[in-house]
């Protein structure tokens, strides 16, 4: 099972709550483990002696140009949407940090000069004090696009035991994500202050894809149940919380405590 | 004309909230953008202009060509056909218009479309002028949008010329933000002193020797994390580095401190 938190904006906590959401999970005694989709962990689980292991590549699909047949027509050029090609005089360049895969190119590509091969772009990785803890590292100039997310998580699910429940933390600057990421996981807790965010998102998916569990600021947490969405979590959030959180501790408050315990109940993992 | 990105390595290292100070600081001088799609501007009520962005293109079904063989639903790379009662639909937010199911189809009932993809609003206040965008959906080719809303700004800060444009990317370090980052004459990113903060800044002082962009760093939230914000003060004596305290009302009470820190790169 697929669990992944979204927040509508960056900050208000999403990683915090299901860093501590993992902790009570495994405290429960059920299989959970750890996915970051990107290099960066929550700090709970930071340590200043911990070390990455290589666990499993991450294979991509790369338009390669080769000079043999090109008679330099720029179709290649023009059929490229996201503007990942350039030319130099009699060369052409591809830069596989903005390219989505989407082989626009090699089809439009009448002489067969333009070829998808596999690149290996970097590694997920295990922490070497949890070993359940996992981490997506790519190599310096690659950058994590919605294309690669698909292939990682189904690879995952299939080297991890079948009942495994899979946790996954990602940064909010990933929106291109929120598709792909409702698409595969069976759970989702979407965590926000925004009524319009919610409200547009809530209506576009399909309910059959994931359940939806909202989860909300408790200061914003009355406008929602204005809106008639009162099936929301209210989260706390003060100073001492943000402290613990930053500094690597588990949050130690009562009240945030039971809310993460509710969940927890509520996810009937 | 100098151009400012805002960038920070995770969400809510207050990117929004510098912004909203910066219009205060700089005012009429310089023009805004929000290239990240949220509703934080939403508030201001004086509109100067609407304009309608097509976000590249889309495959259409022909319903009387279609035979719904089905050929199409294998051949796409991301998913976004399936055939419903004998008929190919397109799912929205996961065609990327690369064409490939054009060339499939056996009875050429698929073809490319504009799409639209939302607005462009500019707005007013106080002199300084606002750009940011409204998305209809989240499309998968995510780097469009951002461009369009920068390249707006830039069209808006020729027309009206003013000196400066002063732009907003994503969190995170990902392709959204760094189709911005060639354009930036400064690079100010907002960090938190969270320990791993030392990957994003390494990232950044790569980046800032192959643009060859000056940086004016920010460390919001120092007390939080006293030592890593004192490490990071350390490692990095070349950059102007700015420390803000935590507090509720956000950077309003750091407001002179950002002053005397903004006002030198805007000359």
């Amino acid at each position: 099972m697929i669990i992944t938190g979204i927040g509508s904006n960056g900050g208000i906590g999403v990683t915090t709550l299901m860093a501590n959401l993992f902790i009570k999970l495994s405290e429960l005694g059920k299989d959970v483990y750890w996915l970051s989709l990107s290099n960066l962990v929550p700090p709970v689980f930071f340590k200043k002696e911990l070390a990455w292991l290589e666990y499993d590549a991450v294979l991509r699909e790369v338009p390669l140009w080769t000079k043999n047949n090109c008679k330099f027509c720029d179709t290649c050029l023009k059929a490229c949407n996201c503007g990942a090609m350039a030319r130099y005089g009699e060369f052409y360049v591809i830069y596989s940090e903005l390219c989505i895969s989407c082989s626009a190119c090699v089809y439009a590509c009448k002489k067969n000069s333009i070829q998808l091969s596999n690149k290996r772009i970097g590694f997920i990785e295990q922490s070497n004090l949890n070993h359940r803890i996992f981490r997506v590292n790519l190599n310096q100039r690659e950058i994590f696009s919605s294309w690669h997310c698909q292939t990682i998580i189904e690879n995952m699910q299939k080297k991890l035991p079948k009942h495994a429940v899979i946790l996954i933390g990602f940064p909010s600057g990933f929106r291109e994500l929120w598709a792909d990421l409702i698409q595969l996981s069976d759970k989702i807790i979407f965590y926000t202050n925004d009524i319009y965010t919610w409200e547009m998102l809530y209506k576009s998916i399909s309910h059959d894809q994931a359940d939806m569990i909202l989860a909300v600021n408790s200061d914003y947490y009355d406008l929602f149940i204005e809106r008639g969405y009162s099936f929301g979590f209210a989260i706390p959030h003060t100073k001492e919380i943000s402290i613990e959180a930053i500094q690597g501790y588990a949050v130690s408050d009562e009240a945030y405590q039971q809310v993460v315990k509710e969940l927890a109940y509520t996810l009937n993992v | 004309m100098r151009e400012i990105l805002l960038v920070s390595d995770k969400g809510g290292t207050g990117k929004t909230t510098l912004m909203k100070m910066l219009v205060e600081i700089v005012g009429g001088n310089a023009v805004y953008a929000d290239c990240t799609f949220t509703s934080s501007w939403r508030h201001i009520t004086e509109v100067l202009q609407e304009d309608i962005f097509y976000l590249g293109q889309e495959a259409v079904v022909d319903e009387f060509a279609c035979m719904g063989c089905g050929d199409c639903e294998d051949a796409c790379k991301f998913k976004a056909i399936r055939i419903v009662r004998g008929q190919a639909q397109i799912i929205k937010q996961n065609c990327t218009g690369c064409g490939h199911c054009l060339q499939i189809c056996p009875t050429g009932a698929l073809s490319l479309q504009d799409i639209i993809g939302g607005k462009i609003v500019q707005k007013r206040s106080n002199e300084a002028i606002i750009v940011y965008g409204v998305l209809q959906y989240y499309p998968k080719n995510g780097i469009r949008p951002v461009r369009i809303v920068r390249d707006k700004a830039w069209d808006v800060l020729i027309s009206y010329q003013k000196k400066m444009l002063i732009s907003e990317a994503y969190p995170g370090w990902t392709r959204l933000t760094l189709s911005l980052v060639p354009f930036a004459n400064i690079l100010m990113p907002i960090v938190e002193p969270h320990p791993q903060v030392f990957e994003f800044l390494t990232k950044i002082k790569e980046y800032q020797n192959t643009y060859r962009c000056n940086i004016a760093l920010i460390v919001n939230k120092c007390d939080l994390n006293p030592t890593v914000s004192d490490e990071i003060l350390e490692a990095y004596p070349e950059w102007n580095i700015l420390t803000i305290p935590y507090s509720e009302i956000y950077m309003k009470s750091s407001f002179e401190a950002l002053k005397k820190f903004v006002l030198p790169l805007i000359v």
